[in-house]
């Protein structure tokens, strides 16, 4: 079909390991989507600015729409597949599930990453540390009210204190 | 949540192939020549089509139901003419997006460039360009219309305080661009298609003809839908054109918007320059108010909603929530080479509130007067009032939210520290937003406001043998939690447990006919169709429980999903087991099989309602460098009964995030040449968690009296009413410089600008 040298990729996503042979120039948002069919990455812009795409890579925050999938050979990679346990969600996701933390989804898996990387590094943000680490990542349904109400409940709850019951 | 919704670009067609455009970086050109022989032998590449490989296919054409509105039509592909920068000129189909795009770049158009209308006022002047030969010239629409004594009203005035106002060219940006797929069924002569619409029925309708086919012919399906804000609610030539060429290579295609053509071509919203001018008396009594407008909708007429919405809707909302006994304007609209305007969230209503409340407090400080209690001293009635110039209000809380808005945002407190803190260096500023609009779009409220025509909608309720419950509505969710907010209407209605009730929407082919999902109309038509379907179902459920309980129907009550005679709740009889009773019992012989049967549909043609509020902003604004921050927000909105307090703060909130954006960030820009500007999220600035503050919100409840439940829409009061308050707000925070604010968005070195100017014209009176 193409004349395109293809280029064997080995990830660990979402500790199972996973492989395709793509182009060096195969994105790893679409590396993920298309190759391995892990369509809840999602992608708004393909500019690096929306954060939509946000994955976690070897623990680090990365936009994987300006990635290629051959530039993070090996690594570890963490999707919104890996957050829930089968059909039990993760605490972050119950957080946004009960804080009306989302409207339309299509921004949502990006601001689950980068919640888990914030709460991994700091149990307790303030509002202003909420707003500041998720500067990057946007919303277009909420005025982000829902969300930082849900990172702050998850971060509670994170510390075993009863957040909100709303 | 757990990344398992599926959107459009989630979805794989066996043997799909990918679309790409090649798009005019012309303004205004004619297209000589297309050179696509390079791309034809490319591995990799299916098909290439041009204008004239597309023969039968299109135009779109956007028909008005009025004389004084023309419409423009619109090739699918550039037919030997482009207009705008982002005009689709051809598409490559290939076995990938990524050799699609490569293919693209070689496709060779020769263009010779022809001279460029850049504004709508150099559109309208002698000798401009015109863009579209058959209309003879660029002018879309000339609307007049005058209610009561204008003339009078001006000469009685004790003082005129008019504003030039321009409201900037924004866009609704969904954050999941628009996308389409086609596939063509040659045995079925069907063909499928998914696409991110907010209104797959009347999509389907819309591009049946230009596709040459019945619409039993077409199956539009829309999956999750990662926003739409009012962008997917128009038809844009990739509608067409993804079909189209799916049926000519016999395979499926995909295409999906990238954010460049999402910025550039799909559409954009609100640009219009206002000039309004009100006659006060000395009491400071509201006599009469005048508009003239000129909206700038780029180059092509938008279906279904045309070219001169923005125009005529910034009109109808002049006298917004005031008592003014005379009315004028004059709304125009003439076409450039930009983009198309579509519809975004608040229609006309946006740049018409804000320019009209930016005016009230020009007003108010000119003669002197608090902006608040002018603003009720000219209050209209609670009660239904008809406006002088078109809406008929239902009635609402038109003082009480004024009151309650600023009650919450201590409102004296901020007046009190003001000055003080001004005195430290510290200007803040409160800005008030007081509105009223139409929601549940439909006849009665088309028919006021100047958009005669009639909106039907269906919905159906179908319970299953084992009990389950299937609502079809065509009215699909964008985020809205339309699968929430109906589940729980129908089970109500019922008498259901919401966890029996499925909500289906969004699939022309098992879902009724809807007019579709913009201007808050789900609310009030989710009510008036399923609501009334639910009744009937519950009716029918009663009759068959009487008949199993064998008492008689005035003594059995449906509850939670449980039927039992009133005053022995012991002997149930639950919904699963009156539809197997249905299904496999006879229950549909014992009663009338008509009345038995568990299917349900009701159709409604809804009038609308108008909801109302306020909203007040306080900012803080650093003189040194320009910079705005929006310290807090309060929102009061009367949407009626509330259908699920949650759902609406969403939506209260989201949309007081996009009236910031609007006021403060967002602008699509042009040059003088007609180039595009705003070609990436770092040019086209959208409003980040910094920008936005905590926004507090109050609900008051005036049932609409004309709608089932009482219902009022509430989808676009943060876009329509926030620009206003944060813009007084920046004015009340600038005032001991006497600035005026003129235009959005009011970005840093604007505000530097217009305190340059109103320190000049100070020192020039002095």
């Amino acid at each position: 079909m193409t004349c395109e040298q293809l280029h064997h990729v080995s990830l660990i996503v979402n500790g199972v390991e996973r492989s395709a042979a793509v182009p060096a120039r195969t994105l790893l948002s679409d590396f993920l989507r298309h190759e391995l069919g892990l369509f809840g990455t999602h992608v708004g812009c393909e500019q690096g600015v929306c954060g939509a795409c946000t994955v976690l890579i070897g623990g680090r925050l990365a936009r994987s729409c300006t990635t290629f999938a051959v530039q993070v050979q090996g690594e570890e990679i963490r999707t919104v597949e890996g957050l829930a346990n089968g059909d039990e969600l993760h605490p972050i996701q119950e957080s946004f599930r009960r804080c009306h933390g989302l409207q339309c989804g299509f921004c949502t898996p990006g601001f689950l990453m980068a919640t888990e990387a914030l709460l991994s590094e700091n149990d307790d943000p303030s509002d202003s540390e909420i707003r500041d680490f998720l500067s990057g990542n946007v919303c277009r349904c909420t005025g982000y009210v829902g969300i930082v109400a849900s990172v702050k409940d998850a971060a509670l709850r994170a510390r075993g204190v009863n957040g909100s019951d709303q | 949540m757990r990344g398992l919704a599926r959107y459009l670009d989630d979805i794989e067609l066996p043997r799909m192939l990918h679309a790409a455009f090649v798009r005019s970086p012309m303004a205004h050109a004619r297209v000589v020549q297309i050179d696509v022989e390079e791309v034809r032998g490319m591995p990799g590449v299916v098909g290439v089509f041009t204008h004239g490989d597309l023969a039968g296919v299109g135009p779109i054409q956007a028909i008005g139901p009025r004389p004084e509105i023309k419409s423009s039509l619109r090739a699918v592909l550039a037919d030997g003419k482009v207009r705008f920068v982002g005009e689709a000129v051809a598409v490559v189909v290939a076995e990938s997006r990524y050799i699609a795009e490569d293919a693209c770049e070689l496709v060779d158009v020769e263009y010779e460039q022809l001279r460029v209308v850049a504004n709508a006022r150099a559109a309208l002047e002698p000798g401009a360009p015109i863009l579209h030969a058959d209309l003879g010239d660029n002018r879309i629409s000339r609307i007049e219309r005058s209610g009561g004594d204008i003339d009078h009203a001006f000469a009685a005035a004790a003082h005129v305080v008019k504003v030039s106002f321009h409201h900037g060219r924004v866009g609704a940006l969904p954050l999941e661009t628009r996308g389409v797929i086609g596939d063509w069924d040659a045995g079925t002569s069907t063909m499928r298609v998914w696409n991110s619409s907010q209104m797959p029925h009347l999509l389907r309708a819309l591009i049946a003809a230009p596709l040459g086919l019945a619409e039993t012919q077409l199956e539009v399906m829309v999956p999750a839908v990662g926003g739409a804000f009012g962008l997917k609610a128009s038809v844009y030539p990739e509608d067409i054109v993804v079909p189209a060429v799916s049926r000519l290579v016999g395979r499926p295609v995909k295409w999906v918007e990238d954010r460049y053509e999402n910025l550039a071509a799909s559409s954009h919203a609100k640009e219009i320059d206002i000039d309004m001018e009100m006659a006060v008396a000395e009491d400071g009594t509201f006599l009469g108010v005048r508009a003239k407008n000129l909206s700038d909708p780029g180059a092509y007429s938008m279906p279904p909603f045309q070219a001169h919405h923005e125009s005529l809707g910034s009109v109808n909302c002049m006298t917004g929530i005031y008592d003014i006994a005379a009315a004028s304007y004059v709304a125009e609209t003439a076409l450039t080479n930009k983009a198309p305007l579509g519809v975004y969230r608040g229609v006309g209503w946006t740049p018409g509130q804000t320019v009209r409340e930016v005016l009230v407090d020009d007003v108010a400080r000119a003669i002197g007067r608090d902006p608040v209690e002018l603003r009720l001293q000219n209050c209209i009635p609670d009660t239904p009032y008809d406006s002088v110039i078109g809406p008929r209000y239902d009635g609402g809380s038109y003082r009480r939210s004024l009151e309650l808005a600023t009650e919450m945002a201590d409102y004296r407190g901020i007046r009190e520290r003001q000055i003080e803190q001004r005195n430290q260096g510290k200007y803040v500023g409160v800005g008030v937003s007081p509105y009223v609009e139409p929601t549940g779009f439909g006849g009665r409220i088309g028919n006021e406001l100047g958009y005669p025509g009639e909106y039907y909608d269906t919905a159906s309720i179908s319970i299953q043998a084992d009990g389950s419950i299937y609502v079809m509505s065509g009215l699909n969710s964008q985020g809205q939690s339309h699968e929430t907010t109906f589940a729980q209407l129908a089970a109500d209605g019922i008498g259901a447990r919401i966890e029996e009730v499925r909500v289906v929407q969004g699939d022309t082919k098992s879902t009724p006919f809807s007019a579709g999902v913009y201007a808050s109309r789900s609310a009030l038509i989710g009510a008036a169709t399923i609501g009334r379907a639910a009744h009937e179902m519950k009716r029918r459920l009663v009759a068959l429980a009487a008949d199993m309980l064998e008492a008689n129907v005035d003594d059995v009550e449906i509850t939670h999903g449980k039927a039992f005679v009133r005053g022995a709740p012991e002997v149930v009889k639950t919904i699963a087991d009156i539809a197997a009773y249905v299904h496999w019992g006879g229950g549909a012989a014992a009663v009338d099989l008509e009345e038995g049967a568990l299917s349900v549909s009701s159709s409604a043609a809804p009038g609308g309602s108008y909801g109302n509020g306020c909203v007040v902003a306080v900012v803080v604004v650093d003189i040194e460098t320009g910079k705005i921050q929006v310290e807090k927000v309060v929102s009061v909105e009367d949407c009626g009964t509330m259908l699920n307090p949650m759902i609406v703060e969403g939506q209260v909130a989201g949309a007081v995030a996009q009236g910031i954006g609007d006021a403060l960030l967002e602008e699509h820009q042009y040059n003088e040449d007609g180039a595009f500007m705003s070609a990436s999220l770092l040019d086209y600035l959208y409003p980040s968690t910094m920008e936005i503050p905590d926004i507090a919100i109050g609900h008051l409840e005036t049932p609409a009296p004309g709608v089932p439940g009482g219902f009022k829409g509430l989808g676009e009061a943060g876009v329509i009413a926030t620009p206003g308050a944060v813009l007084n707000a920046v004015a009340d925070a600038l005032s001991p410089f006497g600035v005026r604010v003129h235009s959005t968005p009011l970005g840093p070195s604007k505000v530097l600008d217009l305190i340059d100017e109103a320190r000049e014209a100070m020192s020039g009176s002095a």
